[in-house]
């Protein structure tokens, strides 16, 4: 009988350390950040002919004239998750090249604008504070692709690509970083 | 200016939004009333065409900005870019097309999946696998 009770308590010990051991680990990924994954939304009016194909708030996968994802306006959804609070980074980095609109009436060789094709710094960037508790997602509301686009196409040079590079700037105690960043490359076609 | 019509030689037209509304030259429907029509293609009827870009969505010097040039992305319905060389239907009617507008005086431009030609010559060109431009002089 005394073997057992021995024995009884050793064993409620040994679970009481295995709880505070799992608990520990749990906090320790509590503090972790991460950015689950970016996508570009847009928005589809009811009046418009393609509203019934692409629903009124479809992903963006590639701007396209021809293919109706040429928006104006784009949302960055960011899916993140983690504890406490943050902020919340968003660069644009693009894909420059030259098109030779001049010498083609405004047909672009895609020759020399894959060939020239140069990613620039950061031309547009947003720093949102953020509050973290579990999963969650934020919206970054109406960001101009027209305005992107156009600081470059008025000057006859395409934007192959939109980079957007998005991060969480670390808090106190993460063990690891790499889950705080994730990247979103979006195409853009001439539209020709 | 003219307008583009809602139906050509018994083709349904449809005008993306940013299209509608907006002239062009009347060369321009002279051209189209050349080439697109419901027997164009002897194996498949023309049903309807979808213009993704006419006077609008480019900038100078592209032939769009004076309303010469018009962009097809859709036959009767399905989108070139899905369906060059992969449905019977469209590659047709896409070659079809781009045949017919060749024989049109005053075309300029004719880049396509199927042809690019500038004023009846091979141009070099890429892009335009998921649509017809045509434009004229």
């Amino acid at each position: 009988m005394i073997i057992s009770i021995s024995r009884l308590i050793r064993g409620l010990v040994l679970t009481a350390l295995a709880s505070f051991g799992n608990a520990a680990s749990a906090a320790q990924l509590a503090t972790n950040l991460i950015v689950h994954n970016v996508e570009l939304h847009f928005k589809v009016e009811r009046n418009h002919p393609d509203y019934q194909r692409l629903g009124g708030y479809p992903v963006l996968e590639k701007y396209n004239l021809h293919l109706s994802s040429a928006p104006d306006n784009v949302d960055v959804v960011v899916t993140m998750e983690g504890q406490g609070s943050t902020t919340l980074i968003v660069d644009v980095l693009p894909e420059v090249g030259v098109t030779n609109w001049a010498d083609r009436e405004g047909i672009t060789d895609f020759k020399v604008l894959e060939e020239t094709k140069t990613l620039f710094p950061s031309f547009y960037r947003i720093e949102r504070p953020v509050k973290l508790a579990g999963k969650t997602s934020i919206t970054i509301k109406a960001v101009s692709l027209k305005k992107l686009i156009n600081t470059f196409s008025t000057n006859s040079f395409w934007p192959r690509a939109l980079k957007f590079r998005v991060g969480l700037l670390p808090v106190k105690g993460e063990t690891t970083l790499t889950d705080n960043i994730s990247t979103l490359d979006l195409v853009l076609d001439p539209p020709d | 200016m003219a307008s583009i019509p809602g139906s050509i030689n018994g083709v349904m037209v449809d005008l993306a939004p940013s299209a509608i509304g907006i002239g062009v030259d009347q060369r321009l429907v002279d051209g189209l009333s050349h080439c697109i029509r419901s027997n164009v293609d002897i194996g498949y009827p023309l049903q309807a065409i979808y213009i993704s870009s006419a006077m609008d969505s480019h900038q100078s010097p592209s032939r769009h900005v004076p309303g010469k040039a018009v962009d097809i992305s859709r036959i009767n319905g399905k989108y070139i870019a899905d369906g060059w060389n992969a449905n019977a239907e469209v590659t047709a009617i896409v070659k079809a097309i781009q045949d017919a507008f060749e024989s049109f005086p005053l075309r300029r431009e004719n880049f396509g999946p199927h042809l690019q030609n500038k004023s009846g010559q091979p141009f070099s060109v890429g892009g335009h696998r998921d649509h017809i431009h045509l434009s004229v002089d």
